[in-house]
């Protein structure tokens, strides 16, 4: 895998999260808006080898700390999740919307209930942020997912090295 | 090369960044935060793009009448309020005055000037500002706009050059307030919460207190932080509250949008002010 040009991908979409251009479609007085790092996430942790998938989604849960103001809760959740869910890629092939849609929205929920309850805990903040203002961020990073997908799958191909044809010479020097 | 022939199980690397992600979790807040503020001062650019967009959707949207006389009104307003409240505390110095030969104090010991860098308007309300430690802020300490008029949020963070505010919206925001109509000397306590939308309220009232819209809203003084009352808003509602019938539902508006600013001042303590000439 390109590292490097995974990096910048993922610096690009914390910059949109922290940034002010999300708000141009946000929902709610600003409130609801999609998060591409959850996209991100869910896409590289089911298109990954499983060493990718675990490397990439901490990286992409570092990326959303920095994006966010309390370092360490999205670290660890969004590794976890995409964790688990680099276990699952014999099972779930999201080549459909739909599926998409689902196994974003419940990753997206799972990871900011758990991320919040975190920050919470760090910053001993009393009042978090009410559920409905989460699920309706995570149903509108459902909805934007299979938008973004076939761009990702484009942008997969860059990102992964071509395969050596070292491996092919020698099967045909061995003929 | 040697580093090519390093294989990692999955499962090694999972436990180690897992506990990498624990060990970020568990640092302090204070020092953590300086990661954040770092990723905004290199990305500050970028980070403001759409910015200028999102200010004119705000600006260009509806008043209740024609906007331009409703700027107009709110800047009066603010004035007049501020001007009474100021009245009322110069009229209860003089009055001490009379008794006890002191210096007057000023209105507030010193103001920072701030540019704002970005706004958060998801789940959290927040401004970051490009003034920091380095300029004598500190957390808890009040956000006024550049005209000096009404406060607009707290400073929550700071590093050395950057600083966060949270907004009087913000949900976690909890301020000291008072709560007074124009014309009575009646003032009531109480504490301003945000809604994470657009306004705040101010729970736990007794229904014994007579309060209407219109009431205008202070942030009450603080020793160091805040010498005199600052207006905050305008109560814009005012109901039972549905789970306690003894108290009231009270829903403010803050007067200024901060999402319309772009430079805001910071009240900083006097002898910062004096250690820095």
């Amino acid at each position: 895998m390109r590292w490097f040009f995974f990096i910048l991908l993922i610096l690009a979409a914390a910059i949109l999260e922290a940034g002010n251009l999300l708000n141009l479609i946000a929902f709610s007085q600003g409130q609801i808006r999609p998060s591409v790092l959850t996209i991100l996430l869910v896409f590289f942790s089911l298109r990954g080898r499983p060493e990718q998938a675990v490397a990439c989604s901490f990286a992409v849960g570092f990326a959303a700390d920095l994006a966010g103001s309390v370092m360490g809760p999205h670290t660890i959740c969004f590794g976890l999740i995409g964790s688990i869910l680099s276990q699952t890629q014999g099972m779930l092939t999201l080549r459909r919307p739909a599926y998409q849609v689902a196994v974003v929205l419940v990753a997206s929920l799972l990871a900011a209930l758990s991320s919040q309850w975190l920050a919470l805990l760090k910053t001993a903040q009393q009042t978090p942020v009410p559920f409905t203002v989460l699920a309706g961020s995570a149903l509108y990073t459902a909805a934007v997912a299979p938008v973004l997908w076939p761009l990702l799958n484009l942008l997969w191909k860059s990102l992964i090295k071509p395969r050596s044809p070292r491996g092919a010479r020698d099967r045909i020097g061995h003929v | 090369m040697a580093f090519r022939k390093i294989h990692v199980s999955p499962g090694s690397m999972f436990i180690t960044l897992l506990i990498a992600g624990f060990l970020l979790l568990w640092l302090p807040q204070s020092f953590t935060c300086h990661l954040n503020f770092l990723f905004v001062r290199i990305f500050d650019p970028l980070l403001r793009l759409g910015r200028q967009v999102e200010m004119e959707t705000v600006r260009s949207r509806p008043a209740r009448q024609d906007s331009i006389q409703q700027a107009e009104h709110n800047k009066l307003w603010k004035a007049y309020q501020n001007l009474h409240a100021q009245y009322r505390a110069l009229h209860q110095e003089y009055e001490s005055l009379a008794r006890f030969r002191k210096e007057l104090p000023r209105p507030w010991p010193g103001l920072v000037l701030a540019r704002i860098t970005s706004t958060t308007r998801g789940p959290r309300h927040e401004l970051i500002i490009n003034k920091g430690s380095d300029h004598g802020i500190q957390p808890g300490q009040m956000v006024i706009t550049e005209a000096n008029d009404s406060i607009i949020g707290t400073v929550r963070e700071v590093s050395s050059q950057l600083s966060r505010v949270r907004l009087l919206t913000d949900q976690s925001q909890n301020m000291e307030v008072r709560i007074r109509r124009p014309g009575r000397d009646t003032e009531y306590p109480g504490r301003l919460v945000g809604d994470g939308k657009s306004a705040c309220r101010i729970p736990l009232l007794s229904r014994d207190y007579d309060l209407r819209e219109g009431d205008v809203v202070y942030a009450a003084p603080r020793p160091g932080l805040l010498e005199i009352p600052l207006v905050v808003g305008e109560v814009t509602r005012v109901r039972h509250d549905d789970e306690h019938p003894l108290l009231w539902d009270i829903t403010v508006k803050p007067i200024d949008d901060p999402y319309t600013q772009t430079v805001v001042a910071v009240i900083v303590p006097a002898d910062f002010e004096a250690e820095k000439k």
